[in-house]
């Protein structure tokens, strides 16, 4: 166990290099800085209702896009094939992504917050930004590494999109319906309101199981994406 | 160190097998070389030796111990080299080598450094040049080197002097003996039938799926050659034409015509006539290696 844990984070050590040399942190924290601009021209009032969404929908894009580039990168360079032969589990290599892109998103996401809100629960927004930005990765890799074609990837993430963003309205309070528990977006966005807004504790702390769960689903679906989609079709 | 009885296994949705009930065995400190065509079942059988593919059918262990059983700490034990490169090409070498390390263990459990090993490969030098600006044939020995990572007991190599000049392939040939000399077992994939006839103790033919034949190189060059020796001999000026003589091994020290050619000065060469490998391969497959 001790020795699982050591491996992670070594692993881990090194996404962080690989993200900051491939500039990944350098465009999410650009991503940041713009959305703290447009959202600081903005009047209070109008910050406390969209600041949610807009880091709902930053996090959400970071999440999926990075680790979809992170993806055709690995594919493209054939460095994923050579990791399906390293003593580390298909889990112990996706959770450190996601790990490490989560924390992407956290600084990007801390930017944002800091240049246009003052009334945040830093203790509610870190967990809902971690677990929200690691869902998103994780269905991200769930479609992406399916596909070794950028287009057909493209489109077919478009179609998810929609229904992960149908939960808005929910928000927004133009639609509501109790089947939109079963998209993961819904707790997402309001574990993020939660952290800017009044919210019983045990509610904030509901969306955040519910998270979770997603998370623990869309990531045991992941290792056997690995193994069906990567190891499988090592280049040898 | 390899066991493998009558092993089959069909892609999922295929109807006829990939691999057709091969067998075969492979002894601790033996190179073992596996030459086929594209497309005969070379990568199948390797990915399953390797653990990547499952769900066979037939007998197939690993280090003692059915394949079945292994999982990802496998990959403590086997290194592995691909044919194509797969490095991050803004990392330098050595920054590659010591990202691959981390997943055996912390630096010091490791019994080569990283270093060490570019140092045996000739990738000493401009540690800090990136890896995408290298060519192919350096990238290949980086390829090489991470292979020997975690010093395996037993290594899979893919063409591993493709894209390599005379002298970094002897470099990457020599290492092959001398981890076979340390008692290492090699697992050798490829099409290079000159690699294959210096470095293997066996090899085996592999054609849609089947084993066709399995032998040492040198006996089946024996065995599928002539039983003789050419002679060139140049008895005009230089620039002439030379003669060519056969003559039969058998009783061949009392052939006056050999023993009377030997005897002018004028013999250039001697060859003895057996198969080269792929004349073997040809033969015995009716298949080229493309």
């Amino acid at each position: 166990m001790m020795q699982s844990m050591a491996q992670a984070a070594r692993i881990l050590l090194w996404d962080f290099r690989l993200q900051y040399r491939y500039y990944f942190w350098t465009i999410a924290l650009v991503v940041g800085a713009m959305w703290s601009g447009v959202l600081f021209a903005l009047p209070e009032d109008i910050i406390s209702i969209w600041l949610s969404m807009v880091i709902f929908a930053d996090l959400s894009t970071i999440g999926v896009m990075f680790i979809t580039g992170i993806l055709y990168l690995e594919r493209r360079q054939g460095t994923i094939y050579a990791t399906a032969v390293m003593p580390a589990s298909a889990g112990t290599w996706l959770s450190t992504k996601l790990f490490s892109l989560s924390l992407l998103c956290l600084a990007c996401v801390i930017i944002i917050v800091l240049f246009t809100s003052n009334s945040v629960n830093w203790f509610r927004l870190i967990p809902a930004v971690v677990l929200t930005a690691a869902t998103f990765a994780s269905v991200g890799f769930l479609v992406a590494v399916q596909f070794d074609k950028l287009l057909n990837y493209f489109f077919t993430i478009a179609l998810v999109f929609i229904p992960l963003n149908l939960p808005a309205l929910d928000y927004f309070g133009i639609f509501s319906n109790e089947a939109m528990w079963l998209i993961p977006s819904e707790a997402a966005i309001w574990a993020l309101a939660g952290s800017f807004q009044e919210m019983e504790t045990s509610r904030f702390l509901g969306y955040l199981v519910l998270l979770i769960l997603w998370l623990a689903v869309t990531h045991w679906l992941g290792i056997r994406a690995f193994r069906k989609f990567i190891a499988t079709r090592q280049q040898l | 160190m390899i066991d493998v009885q009558d092993l089959c296994y069909a892609y999922h949705g295929q109807d006829e097998d990939t691999i057709r009930g091969i067998s075969f065995s492979i002894a601790a400190g033996e190179i073992f070389g596996f030459l086929g065509p594209s497309g005969s079942g070379k990568s199948t059988t390797q990915k399953l030796l390797i653990g990547l593919l499952r769900n066979y059918q037939g007998k197939l262990q690993i280090m003692d111990r059915d394949a079945h059983t292994w999982d990802h700490r496998l990959y403590q034990h086997i290194g592995v080299g691909f044919e194509l490169p797969n490095h991050f090409s803004k990392l330098t070498r050595l920054e590659n080598l010591q990202l691959f390390a981390s997943f055996y263990g912390a630096g010091a459990e490791l019994p080569h450094s990283p270093s060490e090993l570019l140092e045996r490969v000739g990738l000493q030098d401009a540690a800090k040049q990136r890896v995408g600006e290298y060519s192919k044939g350096m990238k290949m020995r980086l390829n090489f080197a991470r292979a020997l990572l975690n010093n395996p007991s037993l290594l899979f190599l893919d063409e591993p002097t493709a894209g390599l000049d005379p002298v970094n392939a002897k470099i990457i040939k020599d290492i092959i003996r001398d981890q076979q000399q340390q008692g290492k077992t090699v697992f050798l994939t490829t099409h290079n039938m000159h690699d294959a006839d210096e470095l293997c103790n066996r090899v085996a033919f592999i054609v849609e799926g089947e084993l066709s034949l399995i032998d040492e190189p040198a006996v089946l060059k024996l065995r599928h050659g002539q039983q003789s020796v050419e002679v060139i001999a140049r008895p005009g000026e230089e620039y002439t034409q030379p003669d060519v003589h056969c003559f039969e091994l058998d009783q061949l020290g009392s052939n006056q015509q050999f023993i009377d050619l030997l005897n002018s000065n004028t013999v250039e060469s001697i060859h003895s006539q057996e198969a080269t490998l792929e004349e073997v391969f040809i033969k015995t497959t009716g298949a080229r290696l493309t």
